[in-house]
């Protein structure tokens, strides 16, 4: 795991690595056969899986719009509310 | 580098034992956008809290630092994310109290649409405690480099979907549009992972006042490992609601209207240029095109 999570990291601060030095990078680490067949089909969705990691559950991090205080009516949304309230960003 | 090296040139120095609190952006592709500064501030903090986006780069930030402390924790469906919102800003807060120096590690930019991170900073800072945010490559700018769009050609708009649905908004249809968290498009409950067709229908209807239902639009998400491409997906408005949406789905629509000259400005600065003695440059007005 630690071999696949340190190639990754080295392979993107790497830049054009072509197809024949990826084959080769990928061949020369030491690890299990199905991770080495799921790094060079570029499988991002099965490496986890493969690794044991974690999906995350969720990781929306901006309510589309402010929680609604205790004494405000739950259905109707604040009409004069400042952009500025909000604490997102584009 | 170790947490803590004594000697260090950290840019978190401990003059004493107050707690502090930073959010730092990994940005979107593990390895490849993180800030050197970002990545010192990780390894010299004493906890680290994590928000990422992709299992293998919760991986790459447990091998940074001995105590990382997933924010995942406080998600689940049916709950509401104002309350896992609160959760994350409370765990980070109770170790700042307790003189921690805490790195709250965010993907993307941990400032951009990241409700959490500024609650925390602004919550730290009214208690007294330092409290910063660093920031990260974040999809807003992935998609410009994967998509070759420069927001300042025609202008772009950018809203979180549900919120242009919830509120009366005014589309520019000359500009790019940009939404975020289209894959949870008209939810009201906080509650859910995901949207139906349904729902994306009445957001594709909303769309429908300004834009063609043929009008070319792109389904974007960021590639998180240097293995994998960048979803780019590309269809015309009305089949948007077919389409599979994920958490990390933006939609980005095109203008489908040329940009439109204000003749009373420019009168305005006619008069203006003539007044104070300026040259007039050959205009050069741009038609925007699809």
């Amino acid at each position: 795991m630690t071999h696949v999570v340190a190639f990754l990291e080295s392979l993107g601060r790497q830049a054009g690595l072509s197809e024949a030095d990826f084959a080769a990078a990928v061949a020369a680490l030491d690890v299990a056969p199905l991770v080495r067949e799921a790094l060079l089909r570029r499988d991002a969705a099965r490496l986890p899986q493969l690794l044991g990691a974690s999906e995350p559950v969720c990781f929306i991090l901006s309510p589309a719009e402010n929680e609604p205080k205790q004494d405000d009516a739950p259905a109707e949304p604040e009409p004069d509310e400042k952009p500025q309230s909000r604490r997102v960003a584009a | 580098m170790v947490a803590g090296k004594a000697g260090s040139k950290s840019p978190i120095r401990r003059a004493d034992a107050r707690g502090s609190l930073v959010c730092v952006g990994m940005g979107m592709t593990l390895g490849a956008h993180i800030t050197p500064r970002s990545r010192s501030y990780i390894e010299q903090s004493d906890v680290v809290f994590l928000a990422v986006s992709d299992a293998l780069v919760e991986l790459w930030v447990r091998q940074m630092h001995p105590d990382v402390r997933s924010l995942q924790i406080h998600y689940s469906e049916g709950k509401s994310r104002h309350l896992s919102y609160r959760q994350m800003v409370d765990a980070m807060l109770t170790e700042v109290r307790a003189g921690k120096r805490v790195c709250g590690a965010f993907y993307g930019h941990p400032g951009v649409f990241a409700l959490a991170p500024h609650l925390a900073i602004a919550q730290a800072r009214d208690e007294g405690f330092d409290a910063s945010m660093e920031p990260g490559i974040s999809a807003e700018d992935c998609l410009y480099a994967d998509l070759g769009i420069d927001p300042g050609r025609f202008g772009c708009q950018h809203y979180e979907a549900s919120q242009l649905m919830f509120y009366q908004r005014r589309i520019d249809p000359s500009a790019y549009l940009v939404l975020w968290q289209v894959g949870l498009a008209g939810d009201r409950s906080h509650q859910r992972f995901a949207t139906s067709p349904a729902y994306l229908q009445l957001l594709v209807d909303l769309l429908a006042s300004d834009y063609p239902l043929d009008h070319p639009v792109v389904v974007y998400e960021a590639a998180t490992l240097a293995i994998s491409q960048p979803r780019i997906e590309r269809m015309p408005l009305k089949d948007l609601v077919h389409t599979a949406l994920h958490m990390q789905s933006t939609l980005i629509i095109p203008p489908c209207q040329p940009l439109r000259h204000n003749p009373r400005m420019h009168e305005q600065l006619d008069a203006l240029d003539l007044e104070s003695g300026v040259a007039r440059g050959q205009p050069q007005h741009e038609e925007n095109s699809t």
